[in-house]
């Protein structure tokens, strides 16, 4: 992945970079609002990491200029604004995620990875497959290897974002959002508990796993 | 001083400006009134004398002096009689009581004269009588003068004179009055109102402005600025308790980081030690974390900041989404999880927010309750109101310490083993309150129950 980081805390910028440049990605960075502007229009980006709180411009005016001059490079804000109204705000300026500082750095790349292959706006795909996984969007019905699986409609939805994530990681916080709408952590284990009982429908009795686990981390659906 | 306030007030100087109309108002009608009495008693007095003169006149005609004199003796005898005075050519008294109309010339005037008489009885020059006569001369030289006292003319005027005097010396008393006890009590009440803010600014939060009568002006004047006064309360509050809690419940978990980091360091171990010890820091630090942002939304929560974003939602359907994203964890711990959501809990609020109120009740029943509960989440009505309840069979919370436990960082010691900030339940009465719901902590014969009621409006 190609990133741009604009970011003024030098820090958590080196802290990202680092990050990045040690799994081969490659990263730029921009101190300044004006410079990440600059940099976010005229380079070709898989995704840009935006502070909120910049020096010359802040975050929502970078990513509204953006926006404005036809970039649709996905946005990752981060912030140590951790209100409820600060995140509704950024994405409505047209920022694609959103992550509250401090963030462990598995959480980032899951995220980045998430955004930086998104799919194109008009997937229009009613049949999704994963090795002999087949999920029918317009019935609601999954089989594996030609055999039905009752799901729960949430179960459902999850075996879905896992799939559309496919290969990728999608972290607890990342599940939590998506599939259940829920901004906050629950104390009780919710992704968990429903992932194995997922786990129990889908991968029980089959040749292969496709349901994996990514330790400390999240969870990830691929083809053996 | 107190004095002179009440006269710099706006009610007692409005109340001044309509005496002073009124006042005036009351003196120009009486002035048309006095007049108009006088010249009505006086156009009834003159016809009844010209009438009178002409029946005389009449009769003089066909009679004699003689019986002139008599007729005019007989008539003075009549109760009510006008005066009468019918005089020869050279002036000398024929008959009736009226003094002499001529100058000391012995000349006179048929027509109107107005003669002063002295009051019967009275020496003083000013106490005389007035007598508007009408004088006439007969054929036969006679004068005949037919008068009568203006004195009902005067006593009339002098009614309504007396009447009016009354009625603006009462007008005044009343008015005036009227205005001090008016201005006092706005005075009073305003008194209140800055009473209130010195005690405000002494540092007393919960001074507020006596609301005397809701429904006047002051009134709701008073009751806006309570309202604000609240409002400023709870941020102060917030405030406050944010930074106490901050200063007193985040040292525990960093001082426990700082001492694991330095028994590691002091310890002759590997590498793996380390690692272990530097991820345990890092977990603590993340606790410590999410502490501090619980502590900032429910802080951010008090301060009602988010309501203007509110929209309609049902709390009935949020509480059965948020329930069922719980029902394998309970199924896993041995719980039952049952959720009846019939009743509808219609209000406008924030879906986020009040997810996480019915998630934090949920977790708050699983964390502290042992195997094989069961766990109920209901909307149902109490009394009429529509009230979300959550409550378990478990080992419930002793009445004494039942309200304490929405409190920051309240922990049952036997919670204490347990994972938890204490901060859970906190942010469920924050969350309710900004939606005006009321939140209740009861027995459930066993267990806990929390009710959480649907604002009433």
């Amino acid at each position: 992945m190609k990133i741009l980081v604009v970011e003024d805390d030098r820090d958590n910028a080196e802290f990202i970079i680092n990050g990045l440049l040690a799994l081969r990605h490659s990263a730029d960075l921009a101190e300044g609002g004006i410079d990440g502007l600059n940099r976010a229009v005229t380079g070709r980006y898989d995704a840009v990491i935006l502070d909120r709180m910049l020096p010359e411009l802040d975050g929502l005016s970078v990513v509204k200029a953006m926006r404005a001059a036809g970039v649709a490079t996905p946005v990752l804000f981060l912030t140590n604004l951790s209100g409820i109204d600060d995140r509704v705000e950024g994405l409505s300026a047209g920022g694609d995620d959103y992550l509250v500082k401090p963030f462990a750095f598995s959480e980032l790349l899951a995220r980045l990875a998430a955004l930086a292959r998104r799919p194109p706006l008009a997937d229009e795909r009613t049949i999704l497959t994963v090795d002999d996984l087949e999920m029918d969007l317009i019935r609601r019905t999954v089989r594996r290897d030609g055999h039905m699986i009752e799901l729960q409609p949430r179960e459902f939805q999850l075996l879905e974002f896992l799939i559309r994530s496919e290969g990728r990681i999608a972290t607890r916080t990342m599940l939590l959002e998506k599939v259940w709408r829920f901004h906050f952590d629950p104390k009780t284990n919710i992704v968990e508990t429903h992932i194995s009982r997922l786990r129990a429908k889908v991968d029980k009795g089959a040749r292969t796993a496709l349901i994996h686990t990514v330790r400390g981390v999240g969870y990830s659906l691929r083809a053996p | 001083m107190r004095h002179n306030k009440i006269f710099q007030t706006t009610s007692f100087r409005l109340v001044a400006v309509y005496l002073g109309v009124f006042t005036l108002s009351v003196v120009i009608l009486g002035v048309v009134v006095y007049f108009n009495v006088g010249r009505q008693y006086e156009t009834e007095f003159d016809e009844r004398v010209t009438t009178e003169t002409r029946a005389l006149l009449n009769y003089a005609r066909t009679h004699d002096a003689d019986a002139l004199a008599e007729r005019i003796r007989f008539l003075t005898r009549q109760a009510g009689a006008l005066d009468y005075r019918l005089e020869g050519p050279t002036g000398a008294l024929v008959a009736g009581g009226l003094k002499s109309i001529r100058t000391k010339d012995g000349k006179y005037r048929d027509g109107w004269i107005e003669i002063a008489t002295p009051e019967p009885g009275s020496k003083a020059a000013s106490d005389v009588e007035w007598e508007r006569a009408l004088v006439s001369t007969l054929d036969n030289g006679d004068v005949l003068v037919v008068g009568q006292q203006l004195t009902a003319v005067n006593e009339a005027r002098r009614a309504v004179l007396v009447a009016f005097a009354w009625g603006l010396a009462a007008t005044l008393v009343l008015g005036a009055a009227g205005g001090l006890v008016i201005s006092a009590s706005f005075l009073r009440r305003l008194d209140g109102m800055s009473r209130a803010a010195e005690g405000i600014m002494a540092g007393n939060l919960r001074k507020r402005i006596p609301e005397i009568n809701a429904n006047d002006d002051l009134g709701r004047l008073a009751h806006t600025f309570n309202r604000m006064l609240e409002r400023i309360e709870r941020l102060i509050e917030a405030n406050r308790h944010v930074s106490h809690d901050i200063a007193h419940d985040l040292r525990k978990p960093l001082a426990r980081i700082v001492r694991r980091l330095e028994a590691a360091r002091a310890s002759n171990v590997g590498v793996r030690e380390y690692q272990q010890a530097v991820d345990d820091a890092i977990a603590d630090v993340y606790g410590v974390l999410e502490t501090f942002n619980a502590l900032l939304r429910i802080a951010q929560v008090e301060t009602g900041a988010r309501q203007a974003g509110f929209k309609m939602v049902d709390l009935s359907t949020i509480a059965r989404e948020v329930a069922e994203a719980f029902l394998p964890a309970a199924d896993d711990e041995g719980k039952t999880l049952k959720i009846e959501t019939s009743v509808s809990l219609a209000l406008a609020g924030d879906e986020e927010l009040l997810k996480q109120m019915v998630a934090n009740v949920i977790d708050n029943a699983l964390r502290h309750t042992p195997k094989g509960t069961r766990i109920d989440v209901r909307s149902i009505q109490i009394a009429g109101v529509a009230t979300l309840v959550i409550g378990d069979d478990g080992a419930g919370v002793p009445e004494a310490e039942r309200q304490r436990i929405f409190e920051r960082f309240y922990r049952l010691d036997e919670a204490r083993t347990t994972p938890g900030d204490g901060l859970g339940l906190s942010l469920v009465v924050a969350v309710a309150e900004l939606h005006g719901m009321k939140v209740v902590a009861e027995d459930n014969r066993p267990g806990l129950r929390i009710a959480i009621e649907a604002p009433t409006n």
